[in-house]
């Protein structure tokens, strides 16, 4: 069909669905072709047909069940009222036919059952500058500080260095002018020139090109000064000195000292460094000035700054430039004061070499800082990334995945967080599984109670002439305690008092299984010991390994007075006879039933009679009273309970129970019952 | 803080999606799956795994991703249960394009929606793509990525199914 495969263009661009130039194309010529245009536009309507026809099919929503099972995170829910914050912008955006029935429904049990969580999303996203960040900030902060606090160090003592050796240079140019004979200063200005000014002209130009040299080689080389440089030094005062003598004798020669000598001063022009250099006598009074620049010299206010040797340095501004001054007593030959010699030296000059010392400085701070910033912020994403790793488990543990476990990369403190991270997670599963088996156990009690409770009898049959009382009081772990009155015939009455080994639902169904075989058996003998050899061969079979149950089956013949007794491996019957005032314990043989599947049981089980007569009493038990604790982890006892039976013989039996029970209660205190307690008592009246 | 209530939290965007999407995919499902236990079925799995995935998910549109992992999970539950017959695949699906549809027998079903009235001429995945076009309004190119069809193939069938619908309004269809 290969008009097809061009006509599906044709669908596909009136549904929108074509873009480009393939759109463009189309739209030329739908544009140009009506019959094109009428065709796109009917497909047009049918797409909008179809989608209103389609989406009146509404869906199913999910049902609770399910929706429970996608464990959906919750939502923060702002207020009570349920108002959402919504955004103006979304809510029109879902306005869609059936969304206002959608997000209704939904979403309420949800938000309700959000209401006790805290949102995890929002609160557990970092807000404000990571960490990384700050620790960049930081540790480059740290770095920063530190390279210019060294910079501005080195830079203060380099600078120090370099001011000293223009000091020392300065100082020791005025010196040598101080050498000067006095009376070779007069008429510097004139100009003649002698052979002997000639060479200190040569002379002193050689110095002057060496302080040139020290000044140079200051300005260019930044930090170190150039080693060569003293020794050039040496050689240029050298060269000065033997200059100066020369000078001296030229003038001793000449007599009048004719001059022109100062005039040679005129070549300091060449260095850079000196500004000028005025000559005065001690009244101030001005012998001889050298001017680099010519002209009228304005002397600014000088600051003192130190003293070198006998030369005085101040710092002021010379011709509105800043210069340093040297000063030095002027003396001729016999020592008395001549004058004061004043050298300047250009400090712009030395400002420079400073200048040039600082950049050099900079360059390596601005690296040291960037590197600094680079490794802070290596560091901090290194220090960082372990612990979103770790908020990310967080997270799924948070959202109730308590097997979700995190793995700690390293041994470090972060390390040490997520294991301690995992053991809280297993702390807090074990906490729950613990919660849900106490949860269970607790269920399994009120079953077990439940049925422990249906199986006791609800009323002590009433006899004639015998005043019967019964007590149970389970402990809070459900125990296996049963006891029961059965009606054999009108002259007999059985009376049983048993103990189950296990507690719980277990002991429960043992007591359920050995009641209804005692009952059943108990009903047509007349032997205690058979009833419970034949209950026993039954309930052997059927009963759990290790479990077992301790059983006093007696029969009380109502009319001869007499009790038939049998006992499996129970507590004593306690007899107390009026006549003497005293306790008999009355305790045939026998194993408790369950033990043994028969012969040994049938062969151990004994059976005895005793005979009862008016106010005696006798009183059954189980362990749950003789054991009963006390705070301090003392048992009641035995002789003690048999001695509260002797003294309670006497009153009725319900009074005998409630005061043993009393009693019991004193004697335990706060402290829980661990065992159930049961009583069955009887008295012959008369 | 302003741009941070712009942005919604991943719970609330997960809930939001639910809201919005649990019956779009569900018509879908069941469309599949012809049974209302499956279809929600699909859907829950679907949202189990998009709380799983939520990360790796485009916010802005996260249909083309919902209706395809729910078609897989659809399609995967119809094999479970062995119903091959309700399975619109290809097999079924071209067996269905060359019998005459049985539409009296659709109109018998007194549950049978408008929509499948409408579609039930169509082979099922012509109506799957209309439904997708259509009902969920999904563009040619999403439609592709759900079906893993090629998007000049869902151009051309879903050209053809509205072709076909255009007929049968104009005459009866003559079977072919």
């Amino acid at each position: 069909m290969p008009q097809v495969d061009d006509d599906w263009m044709e669908t596909a661009f009136a549904l929108g669905e074509l873009e480009g130039e393939e759109a463009k194309a189309y739209a030329r010529r739908v544009a140009a072709d009506p019959a094109l245009a009428r065709a796109t536009e009917a497909i047009r309507r049918q797409g909008k047909d179809l989608s209103a026809a389609l989406s009146r099919e509404q869906g199913l929503p999910l049902d609770a069940t399910r929706r429970a099972k996608i464990k959906l995170p919750p939502v923060a829910v702002p207020s009570r009222s349920g108002q959402r914050a919504q955004k103006p912008g979304r809510a029109t955006k879902e306005e869609h036919p059936s969304s206002s029935v959608r997000r209704s429904q939904p979403l309420r049990p949800a938000a309700a059952q959000a209401a006790s969580f805290e949102p995890l999303d929002r609160s557990m996203r970092p807000a404000g500058l990571p960490l990384a960040a700050k620790f960049a900030i930081m540790i480059g902060a740290t770095v920063a500080a530190t390279s210019f606090i060294m910079a501005i160090a080195i830079y203060k003592s380099v600078a120090a260095e370099v001011d000293n050796e223009i000091n020392e240079a300065g100082v020791r140019t005025t010196r040598i002018l101080c050498g000067l004979d006095a009376s070779s200063v007069k008429g510097m200005n004139d100009n003649s020139v002698g052979p002997a000014v000639t060479k200190l002209r040569g002379d002193i130009n050689a110095y002057v090109k060496a302080v040139q040299t020290i000044l140079e080689g200051l300005a260019a080389g930044g930090v170190e000064l150039p080693k060569g440089n003293d020794k050039q030094r040496k050689d240029a005062f050298d060269t000065m000195a033997a200059a100066l003598t020369a000078l001296g004798d030229a003038a001793k020669k000449t007599g009048s000292g004719s001059g022109g000598v100062l005039t040679g001063l005129g070549d300091l022009k060449k260095a850079p460094g000196v500004i000028n250099v005025i000559i005065t006598d001690p009244q101030n009074q001005p012998l001889g000035i050298y001017d680099a620049q010519a002209g009228e010299v304005r002397l600014g206010k000088m600051s003192h700054v130190a003293d070198m040797h006998d030369v005085a340095i101040a710092e002021g501004p010379v011709n509105g430039t800043a210069a340093r001054e040297y000063k030095a007593m002027w003396r001729d030959k016999e020592g008395n004061p001549a004058g004061i010699i004043r050298l300047y030296l250009s400090l712009s000059k030395i400002e420079q070499v400073k200048g040039q010392l600082f950049t050099v400085m900079l360059i390596p701070l601005l690296i040291s800082v960037v590197l600094g910033i680079g490794i802070a912020v290596f560091i901090a994403a290194a220090v960082t990334k372990p612990i979103q790793l770790l908020v990310s488990d967080i997270n799924a543990v948070s959202r109730g995945d308590l097997d979700h476990e995190t793995i700690a990369h390293s041994k470090d403190e972060i390390g040490v967080l997520a294991k301690a991270f995992n053991r809280m997670t297993q702390g807090l599963k074990a906490a729950h599984e613990t919660e849900l088996d106490k949860k269970a156990a607790e269920h399994e009690l009120t079953i077990a109670a439940e049925i422990q409770s249906n199986l006791l009898p609800k009323k002590i049959p009433k006899i004639p002439g015998y005043d019967i009382s019964a007590y149970y009081r389970p402990s809070k772990e459900v125990g296996g305690d049963l006891y029961d009155f059965i009606q054999i015939d009108e002259e007999e009455l059985a009376i049983l008092i048993a103990d189950v080994s296990g507690k719980g639902v277990p002991g429960s169904m043992i007591m359920t299984m050995a009641r209804s075989l005692l009952r059943m058996e108990g009903e047509r003998n007349h032997s205690t010991a058979d009833t419970l050899v034949k209950t026993n061969r039954i309930l052997a079979r059927d009963i759990r390994r290790g479990m077992f149950v301790t059983c006093m089956y007696m029969i009380l013949n109502v009319r001869q007075k007499t009790l038939l007794i049998s006992s499996a491996g129970h507590n004593p019957l306690v007899v107390f006879r009026k006549q003497t005032g005293q306790i008999e314990l009355v305790n045939p043989n026998g194993i408790a039933l369950g033990f043994d599947k028969g012969p040994i049981f049938e062969r151990t089980v004994k059976e005895q009679k005793i005979q009862l007569y008016p106010g005696d009493r006798f009183c059954t038990y189980t362990d749950g009273v003789p054991e009963a604790m006390s705070v301090d982890d003392e048992e009641f006892g035995d002789d003690r309970f048999y001695d509260l039976c002797k003294s309670l013989a006497g009153v009725d039996s319900n009074q005998f129970v409630n005061r043993i029970v009393k009693e019991l209660d004193d004697h335990k205190g706060d402290r829980e019952q661990h065992d159930d307690i049961t009583l069955v008592t009887a008295r012959l009246l008369g | 803080m302003g741009n941070d209530a712009e942005v919604p939290s991943e719970a609330e965007w997960l809930n939001r999606v639910v809201a919005e999407f649990e019956r779009p995919l569900s018509r879908y499902a069941l469309s599949i799956t012809h049974n209302a236990d499956r279809a929600l079925d699909a859907v829950q799995e679907t949202f189990l795994l998009l709380v799983q995935h939520a990360g790796e998910i485009d916010r802005a549109h996260p249909a083309p991703w919902l209706f395809t992992v729910c078609r897989t999970k659809a399609i995967d539950l119809l094999r479970k249960d062995g119903r091959m017959e309700a399975r619109p695949r290809k097999d079924l699906a071209e067996r269905a394009s060359a019998e005459p549809p049985a539409e009296d027998v659709a109109v018998l079903r007194e549950d049978i929606t408008e929509a499948e009235r409408l579609l039930a001429l169509l082979p099922p995945r012509e109506r799957e793509v209309l439904r997708l076009k259509f009902q969920e309004g999904l563009r040619y190119k999403e439609i592709a990525a759900v079906t893993g069809l090629s998007i000049s193939h869902v151009g051309v069938m879903i050209h053809q199914a509205m072709a076909r619908l255009r007929r049968r309004k104009a005459g009866p269809p003559n079977g072919a």
